[in-house]
C-alpha cells in the first residue's frame, strides 16, 4: 500500500462525506460551504486524474461563482425554517421519499452493473477507443480539442451562458415602484 | 492512480447521495444542492472512465468542460427562480407550494 494509494482513497471519502454533509447538515449556510469544499476535492481529483484544466474550471466555477450564488440567495431569502419544521414529522412524506429512493437506487445499481459488463466488454474487444494521447500531450490536445472540434459547441455554450446571465439579471430585477 | 473501479464507485456513491437528497429534501435550496452532486457525479464518472493506463480522451474533459459552463447556468437560473418563489410564497419548502395561480 503506496503513499498514492492512500491519498486517492483519502480523496475519494473526503468526497463523499463532505457530499453527506451538504445534504444533512440543518443550516443551510454551513451545508453550501460543505458543497464548497465537496466541489474543491473534486477538483484535486480531476488534477490527479490528469484533467488539469477541468480541475482549475470547476474550481473557479462551482467551488466559486456557484457558492458566491447560493451565499447571496442565502442571505435574501433570510433564516432557513427547515430545523423548525423537522419537528412535525411527515410520516407520509418519508415513506414515499425513502420507497422512491430504494427503486431509483436499485434501477441504478442495476445500470451500472450492465453497463460494467458491457465496459469490460468494449474494451476488451470491440471498440478502439478514439485518439488516446499521452500524459504529457493532454495539455495541448485538449485545448485543440475544443478550438478546433468543439467550435460550434463552445460559441453555443458561450451564448447559453450569456442568455442565462440576462435571465438571472431579468429574475433579480424589481419591478418599478415594487418595494421590499 | 487507483483502479477505475474505485472512481466508478465513488461516482455511483455520489450519484445515490444527489438522489437522496432529491427524493427526500423539501428545502429548495437543498434540492439545487442535491442537483449540483448529480452533475458533480457525472462529471467524476466521464474523467475517470476518459483516463486510462494506455492514454487519456481529450474529447471527454472537453465534454466534461462544456458541461461544467451549462450547469453553472442551471444552477444559477435555479437559485433566481428560488428567489422568486420565495419573494412570493415567504417559504422555501415545495409542500407550501401548491398553488398554480401565481
Amino acid at each position: 500500500m503506496n503513499s498514492e494509494f492512500v491519498v486517492e482513497v483519502a480523496l475519494i471519502a473526503f468526497l463523499i462525506i463532505f457530499a453527506l454533509l451538504a445534504v444533512e447538515l440543518k443550516k443551510l449556510a454551513y451545508a453550501v460551504v460543505s458543497l464548497g469544499l465537496m466541489s474543491t476535492v473534486l477538483s484535486i481529483i480531476f488534477y490527479v486524474l490528469y484533467a488539469p484544466y477541468v480541475a482549475v474550471i470547476n474550481l473557479l466555477v462551482y467551488a466559486g461563482a456557484v457558492i458566491v450564488l447560493f451565499l447571496a440567495v442565502l442571505s435574501l431569502t433570510g433564516p432557513s425554517e427547515e430545523g423548525k419544521k423537522e419537528k412535525k414529522y411527515d410520516v407520509t412524506a418519508e415513506i414515499s421519499g425513502g420507497v422512491l429512493f430504494i427503486i431509483i437506487a436499485v434501477i441504478l445499481v442495476q445500470v451500472l452493473i450492465t453497463s460494467y459488463i458491457g465496459l469490460q466488454f468494449v474494451y476488451g474487444k470491440a471498440l478502439n477507443l478514439p485518439e488516446l494521447v499521452s500524459f504529457q500531450d493532454i495539455l495541448k490536445n485538449v485545448a485543440q480539442s475544443i478550438w478546433q472540434i468543439r467550435v460550434i459547441d463552445v460559441l453555443i455554450q458561450a451564448m447559453a451562458l450569456f442568455v442565462a446571465g440576462l435571465g438571472v439579471a431579468a429574475l433579480f430585477r424589481r419591478e418599478r415602484g415594487e418595494k421590499e | 492512480m487507483i483502479g477505475l473501479n474505485w472512481y466508478l464507485g465513488a461516482s455511483a456513491i455520489l450519484y445515490l447521495v444527489g438522489l437522496y437528497c432529491l427524493a427526500t429534501k423539501r428545502n429548495l435550496i437543498k434540492m439545487i444542492i442535491g442537483i449540483e452532486i448529480l452533475i458533480n457525479a457525472a462529471h467524476l464518472n466521464f474523467i475517470a472512465l476518459s483516463t486510462t493506463a494506455a492514454g487519456l480522451d481529450p474529447l471527454a474533459r472537453t465534454y466534461v468542460i462544456i458541461s461544467i459552463g451549462v450547469g453553472a447556468g442551471v444552477i444559477a437560473l435555479a437559485l433566481s427562480l428560488t428567489l422568486l418563489v420565495y419573494r412570493h410564497y415567504g417559504t422555501l419548502d415545495v409542500r407550501k407550494m401548491r398553488r398554480l395561480k401565481w
